[in-house]
């Protein structure tokens, strides 16, 4: 059974939205069987929270001031003191994975190196503006993602910016969204707003940057208007603005006189929620400062759970979620004045309203955290068995080497071979192409059960030729080694499989080689769908993207000539191009050829009156997933690829790819991609985005993605390689499905 | 962009007192703003003399190279001279010109692309005091005349493709632009040639340049030898203690801290990403902007300032070769389609990041950065913690907290039409789209306007805005095509009455918005709904019917029923907006507020040139000209009618320049010529009647209502249109033409003759 370990840095005692999110956690993780340990940081004053928690399946919590772990049992744990108990109960029995949340907590526990690899992180207290996150922050992060097997982000927003601010939260950023606990009591029915006042609700503190003085004038706006309200107010703290020492006797003075307000005074938790639930709208109206936010409110999320339609501030998140025609949204008083007045006169537009917050918010509910939790587990843990029935049932461990001078193609495989509980694997890293050390290959060798060489390189040459009776040995073609002189030293006898990303290149590799066809076979290079799959940015159906523009053989210039084409009839379109420069590549940048390429390429963008201004160089970097958010075309208009792999990923994104057809491509990508020249390309982008089938096209390219080479299938296609060989049929055909 | 060569002399201010022109082309009409006389001996020149000359490849018209040079050798040792060049421009860089020029010891001053399309490039040059000029000199000189002749062949083919897109179905452009298109291809080889070469020849010195101590010295040195310059002292001072590590925010620290990191390194390769990008070597006439903005207010502000755009990966290499006075940023680039696309939204942070680097680097070298925020609040709401770091926040809309309320103004050029017939314009026109994010009320209003506007209403969406799929029907039926670019303003120029667009803003979106104005000065009517700012703006009478909600249909119906604009009403409108709300106004409102020593609306400049004669009634012209809503940049007389030096006093102490001209036989002309201003008016001693207060006003929105006018005169008629004849007096005058057409008198049938534009300007009766 999969054990957890859990540590929120937060006060169970008070119930506040970090203690419902460990509560949540926990809860999550129960439900997916996992055997949880929860510490908490506080000696238990009320057992509101914790002993729910206690009660749920397979879950134990660790009280260590009531455990005597601590010698001052009255003080909440320090940081140090929260490591060291976990570090102890982890040595007591190892966990599988440790949640944490707080970044100085989290800090600490990477600097202890302990749980390096099983952390699974939540931060919610770091910096979130470009311009606040400082260099010293970076690192921070960066050093926690290298050492985090899950980065868990509470929004796509807040995802989105650490993967483009930190490199090594890519790929290991994954979503926890807020969890809205179902309410306990059943909802009241409605009588609809008509011939009625109007029944505000507010719950929580009262504050400059809540709006709530503001609010308490809404009901006399609303009168001047025609419309009856009031005004319900839940809460009993009263912020001291330093600034403003007048703020709280005014608040006081607000809620205890306004006109139409009925103020409540603080209530437990679940009775503020039955008190909301009686209301018809629910306010989370803000001052505007708060509107740059990458969290989202529980708040807002939970008046959806009880069917109260929710007056928020229009942003761009929001908006994303609840629809750009939400009729709730606001941007000022005036606007909260008007939208409430048209509900209240409007039951259609009320309902609409209503019903947008409930499905919102039932996005966010326990089954679906469950769920998302599952398919975290199940990327955290995968099982080899269930890819391949042959590794099941073995006494010992599958030995699995994986041998290479470069394993950048390689790694995302090398992680899941890593996490298979049936295999163990080790590594032999050349140091260069031909250069390793003698003695560690040799080990290597000897301890390995199957071999798997990456590049079919001298590091092909070198096991081919010591293969071990028994031992089962893969090697992986690219593309450079065709032509390479080694190939022939390569004792092909010796190789139990050949492996190439396509079946063009295979019946190439066939056709230069001489090898023998029943052991080249085809395992495609993998797309990971559940991290690229985001949604798309507004105005992305008009932004066409290229993912490497060097050498001069990726023809950039013919990605040039296609949005010159495009643009000449529609200059909205717009070329990003992601990618390292040219010059940045010194085995690029010393021929004078290419030189003069690129020179003539930066030539035509700056002078070309279709292109000046609309080709932008982005930086090169692991943040594929999220500037592909905003990429709806990708191109691939290369003399020559083995696979190709950015218009695979654009269409794991959501993007549609455009394929110019470079030898083999249809033997990767469907036909229905792949264009006859720049002009068809051209052609086909505009009709699609000015007849309105942008949509359908990146769902139909999705789709065919999914078909294809998910890294889910490539994962347990390699995973059967290991113990038995593939049919050589694939190295026919075409990757592509057929409709 | 393209210089008059008079601009280019006046602004390098060389301390030349006369020219002299020589060589087998007449230059004297070019270079119009000095006592030219033409000398084609071989005597040697006057250090304050500007010798004048042109050249072209071999049996040009121009003469040759070799007898341009040997005129050169003419002029001495610290002297200037002009030389224009006759070479197409693809030429020109790969020509012998600056090798000749600099084994003949002269030196680049300036060089720029020309508004003559057979010399499309001018340099100014010096003789070096010491001899021969290095090897360096030739470099600079063959980069200098690639840049200008790729700036000129940009502005060129620029004018070609708006000639395209309003010209219809003449194909001259089209074959054209191909063909500048193959020159520039070519010129790009020389460019690269040059910069190599002298990226070498800099290193030698850039050691020897980089002390701050030698840098402060040169800039006091040249601000001593030229004055004009030393308004930029200051910022040179503290961009140089900023290099130095000095407080606050500085460009070094903050880099050092890795805060500009987001930016592409400048040096290197980079550069050639922005290798062909015109950004340097113009004359400093005017305000430098660059600007992270959207071609539309790139557009808005080059009549008026030299503006480069930034693109994410160039601004680097290009605030350095810009050196510009302050940067730009709009937020409205943030939109889908832009380089700058999803500024401020967290899946697009490297822009930000980027702009961060970009905002270091202008503030390193001293220049302020300002942040316009013209996009609702909640699309660069992220942006916040950026703001703080800009010198500057304006705002389009007066509900953000902290920010000073600007938007880029109103082209009068754009939005007046020339040749409007009144009663041609009978459409009324909603520019805009059903938009979702309206609240229903709001929607709900706008529907009653534009049932309320009748069968003349057209509905046109902007793109990349609002959808106007939603509109109910009969309203539905109305939706025309999509306004495109500058298409709001033919649209406007075409319409009787404009339903603002939005129809009803929130309070946190009120404000004047320059499409308002822009609609109004188009002399449409304009309907809108609530808005207490447009309601305010003083002296518009029924021009704009804002209106109360319960009579908006009512509002339309009256709006309809008047029309377009009266002339007086719209004599009223450009009035208002000429004042205040015209980009020139606005970019000098904002340079204020800077604080920079910067030249803003310098084509707006009038001169008041006193006929000579006698009488001259000094109280009455001091009257007239303290009075004026515009005043006048300076008056012009001959010393001969003043009765004492102090007679214009008052003028002066009013900022009003006063130039008394000697001259033995003085003549409009002659006085004229020693005005510097771009336009000229007359005072005619013996004038009796005081000019009006909008007198001077009224002629400036004359010659700002078109883009070529070169003289306005004021009539009985009513509207702003444009003559065919110089009919009556003209009483506004381009000082070029008074000047170059060298006649003792202006002969106004004569600039008839040759298709001058003059602009009638009237309320009408």
């Amino acid at each position: 059974m999969t054990r957890a370990l859990v540590y929120g840095d937060v006060n169970l005692n008070v119930i506040d939205g970090s203690a419902i999110w460990v509560q949540s956690m926990v809860e999550a993780l129960s439900s997916c069987g996992v055997e949880v340990t929860l510490v908490l940081k506080a000696p238990v004053r009320t057992g509101r929270l914790v002993d729910p928690v206690a009660a749920m399946p397979g879950v134990t919590v660790v009280r260590p001031h009531e455990e005597g772990m601590v010698r001052r049992t009255k003080r909440a744990l320090t940081r140090t003191q929260a490591i060291e108990i976990m570090r102890a109960l982890d040595e007591r029995r190892r966990f599988d994975l440790v949640v944490m949340r707080g970044l100085a907590a989290v800090d600490l526990a990477v600097a202890d190196g302990s749980f390096d690899g099983r952390l699974w992180t939540y931060l919610t207290d770091m910096a979130q503006t470009v311009t606040a996150l400082k260099p010293d922050a970076v690192t921070q992060l960066e050093r926690i993602s290298a050492a985090s097997r899950f980065m868990l982000c509470q929004t796509e927003e807040l995802r989105s910016f650490l993967e483009s601010a930190v490199a090594s939260a890519c790929g290991r950023s994954v979503l926890w969204t807020p969890t809205v606990p179902s309410p306990d009591f059943e909802l009241p029915s409605r009588e609809p707003c008509a011939g009625r006042a109007i029944r505000l609700v507010y719950t929580g503190k009262f504050a400059p940057l809540w709006n709530t003085l503001q609010m308490t004038a809404l009901p006399t706006r609303l009168k001047d208007l025609g419309v009856a309200a009031e005004l319900h107010m839940v809460g009993d703290k009263v912020h001291e603005v330093t600034a403003d020492p007048t703020y709280a006797p005014r608040m006081q003075q607000a809620l205890e006189s306004s006109a139409g307000v009925v103020w409540h005074g603080g209530m437990p938790r679940q009775d503020a929620m039955r008190t909301s639930a009686a209301m018809d709208v629910g306010l989370s109206w803000r001052d505007p400062s708060m509107d740059g936010s990458l969290e989202l409110s529980t708040k807002v999320l939970e008046f959806g759970s009880l069917d109260v339609p929710v007056i928020l501030n229009r942003t761009q998140m929001h908006e994303d979620l609840y629809g750009v025609d939400y009729p709730l949204f606001v941007q000022g008083e005036d606007d909260v004045v008007d939208v409430i007045a048209s509900v209240a006169q409007d039951p259609e537009l009320y309902e609409l309203a209503r019903l947008r917050c409930r499905e919102v918010s039932s996005q966010y509910s326990m089954e679906v955290a469950v769920e998302r939790m599952r398919g975290h587990l199940r990327r955290a843990f995968p099982s080899g068995a269930a890819a391949a029935p042959g590794l099941a049932g073995r006494a010992t461990r599958l030995k699995v080497g994986v041998a290479s001078h470069d394993l950048k193609f390689f790694s995302r495989m090398l992680d899941y071979l890593s996490a298979l509980p049936e295999i163990e694997v080790r590594v032999d890293q050349w140091s260069g192409l031909d250069e390793h050390d003698d003695a560690q290959s040799q080990a290597l060798l000897e301890w390995a059960d199957v071999v798997v060489a990456e590049w079919c390189s001298p590091v092909a040459v070198w096991y081919s030729r010591r293969k071990r009776p028994g031992q089962r040995l893969i090697v992986r073609l690219h593309r450079f080694e065709l032509e390479s002189p080694w190939l022939t030293d390569v004792d092909i006898s010796a190789v139990d499989q050949l492996v190439c990303v396509s079946p063009s290149y295979a019946q190439l590799t066939a056709r230069q080689t001489g090898w023998p066809a029943e052991k080249i076979v085809v395992l495609p290079n993998w797309v990971d769908v559940e991290q690229l799959d985001r949604p798309k940015l507004e105005g992305a159906e008009l932004h066409l993207g290229m993912i490497g523009i060097a050498p001069s053989r990726k023809r950039l210039d013919l990605g040039l000539d296609v949005l010159e084409a495009v643009r000449r009839e529609d200059d909205r379109f717009t070329l990003f191009a992601k990618s390292k420069m040219p010059w940045d590549y010194p085995w690029v940048w010393r021929w004078p050829a290419e030189r003069a390429h690129f020179d003539e390429v930066f030539r035509r963008i700056q002078t070309s009156p279709h292109l000046r201004g609309a080709v932008v160089f982005d930086d090169f970097g692991a943040d594929v997933a999220t500037w592909l958010r905003r990429i709806g075309w990708v191109l691939s208009t290369s003399d020559d690829e083995s696979f190709h792999l950015a218009p695979a990923e654009g269409m794991a994104s959501g993007a549609v790819p455009a394929l110019l057809p470079w030898p083999g491509s249809d033997s990767i990508y469907h036909p229905c991609w792949i264009d006859d020249d720049v002009d068809a390309m051209a052609e086909r982008i505009l009709t699609t985005v000015h007849d309105g089938r942008w949509e359908n096209e990146r769902r139909t390219a999705q789709q065919h993605l999914a078909e294809s080479f998910t890294l889910d299938a490539v994962c347990a296609a390699w995973t059967r390689l290991l113990v038995e060989n593939a049919s050589p049929d694939t190295s026919h055909g075409t990757l592509a499905p057929s409709t | 962009m393209k210089t008059r060569v008079r601009d280019l002399v006046a602004s390098a201010d060389l301390g030349v007192a006369s020219v002299v022109v020589t060589g087998r082309l007449d230059l004297s009409s070019y270079v119009d703003l000095l006592p030219a006389t033409r000398d084609n001996s071989s005597d040697v020149l006057d250090v304050d003399v500007l010798l004048a000359v042109a050249a072209g490849p071999d049996a040009s018209p121009y003469g040759d190279l070799g007898a341009a040079v040997a005129a050169l050798s003419r002029v001495a040792p610290g002297g200037h001279a002009l030389l224009l060049l006759g070479w197409p421009t693809a030429d020109l860089a790969s020509s012998p010109v600056a090798e000749s020029l600099a084994v003949e010891g002269l030196s680049l001053v300036r060089a720029t692309a020309t508004t003559y399309p057979e010399l499309p490039v001018a340099v100014l040059l010096t003789r070096v005091v010491d001899g021969a000029a290095g090897a360096d000199d030739a470099v600079v000189l063959r980069q200098a005349l690639a840049l200008a002749s790729a700036d000129w062949l940009v502005d060129e083919v620029a004018y070609l493709r708006a000639r395209l897109s309003t010209g219809g179905e003449d194909a001259d452009p089209v074959v054209r632009i191909a063909e500048l298109s193959h020159e520039r291809a070519s010129l790009a080889a020389s460019l690269r040639s040059a910069e190599l070469e002298l990226k070498v020849a800099r290193e030698q010195v850039a050691q020897a340049e980089a002390s701050t101590a030698m840098r402060v010295g040169k800039a006091l040195v040249g601000a001593a030898k030229n004055p004009r310059t030393a308004a930029r002292l200051p910022r040179e001072a503290v961009r140089m203690w900023r290099l130095r590590g000095g407080r606050a925010g500085l460009a070094k620290a903050r880099i050092s801290a890795g805060v500009g990191a987001g930016l592409p390194a400048s040096g290197g390769e980079v550069e050639r990403l922005a290798a062909w990008r015109g950004a340097s070597l113009e004359p400093r006439t005017r305000v430098s902007v660059l600007g992270v903005i959207r071609p539309e207010t790139e557009s808005a502000l080059r009549h008026h300032s030299y503006v480069v755009s930034a693109m994410p990966d160039d601004a680097l290499p290009l605030i350095e070769r810009a050196d510009p006075d302050l940067l730009l940023v709009e937020t409205a680039v943030s939109r889908p389609s832009s380089p700058w696309a999803h500024l401020g939204n967290p899946a697009a942070s490297e822009r930000e990041r980027r702009l961060l680097g970009l905002v270091d680097a202008a503030q390193g070298i001293g220049s302020p950065v300002v942040l316009w925020r013209n996009t609702p609040v909640h699309e660069t709401a992220a942006l916040d913690d950026f703001a703080r770091r800009c010198d500057l926040v304006v705002d389009s809309s007066p509900a953000r907290s902290g920010g000073t309320l600007w938007s880029v103004g109103v082209s009068l050029a754009d939005a007046v039409d020339l040749g409007a017939d009144r009663d041609a314009r009978t459409s009324v026109l909603y520019a805009g789209g059903f938009d979702p994010r309206d609240t229903a009320r709001r929607r709900s209003l706008l529907v009653e306007a534009l049932e309320a506007a009748g069968p003349g209403l057209t509905i046109r969406p902007r793109r990349g805005g609002a959808p106007a799929h939603g509109f109910p029907e009969p309203v539905r039926a109305a939706v025309g095509r999509d306004i495109v670019g500058n298409g709001y303003a033919v649209a406007c120029r075409g319409a009787a009455v404009v339903i603002a667009s939005p129809f009803v803003v929130p309070d946190s979106m009120l404000g004047l918005r320059d499409d308002d104005l822009l609609a109004l000065a188009s002399g449409a009517r304009l309907v809108s709904g609530p808005n207490r700012d447009l309601a305010a703006l003083s002296g518009l009478g029924s021009a704009v019917r804002v209106a109360d909600e319960r009579e908006v249909a009512d509002a339309v119906r009256a709006a309809v029923a008047d029309g377009p604009l009266t002339a007086a009403e719209h004599l009223a409108v450009l009035r208002t907006i000429s004042l205040s709300h015209t980009v020139s106004a606005r970019l000098a409102e904002l340079v204020q507020r800077l604080g920079l020593e910067v030249v803003v609306g310098h084509e707006r400049r009038v001169a008041i040139v006193v006929s000579p004669g006698s009488c001259l009634d000094t109280r009455a012209l001091v009257e007239s000209v303290l009075r004026q809503s515009v005043r006048p940049a300076e008056v012009v007389v001959s010393r001969r009618d003043l009765e004492s030096t102090g007679a214009l006093h008052e003028l002066a102490a009013s900022g009003v320049a006063v130039r008394a001209v000697s001259m033995a036989d003085p003549t409009y002309v002659g006085l004229a010529a020693a005005a510097d201003s771009p336009w000229i008016t007359s005072w005619a001693p013996g004038s009796q009647e005081p000019w009006a207060d909008t007198y001077l006003l009224d002629l400036l929105l004359g010659a700002e209502a078109g883009d070529d006018v070169d003289a306005v005169t004021l009539t009985a008629g009513g509207g702003v249109r444009a003559m065919t004849a110089f009919e009556g007096n003209a009483t506004l005058l381009r000082r070029a033409h008074v000047v170059s057409d060298d006649r003792p008198a202006v002969d106004l049938t004569a600039w008839s003759r040759r298709g001058r534009m003059l602009v009638a300007v009237g309320a009408g009766s």
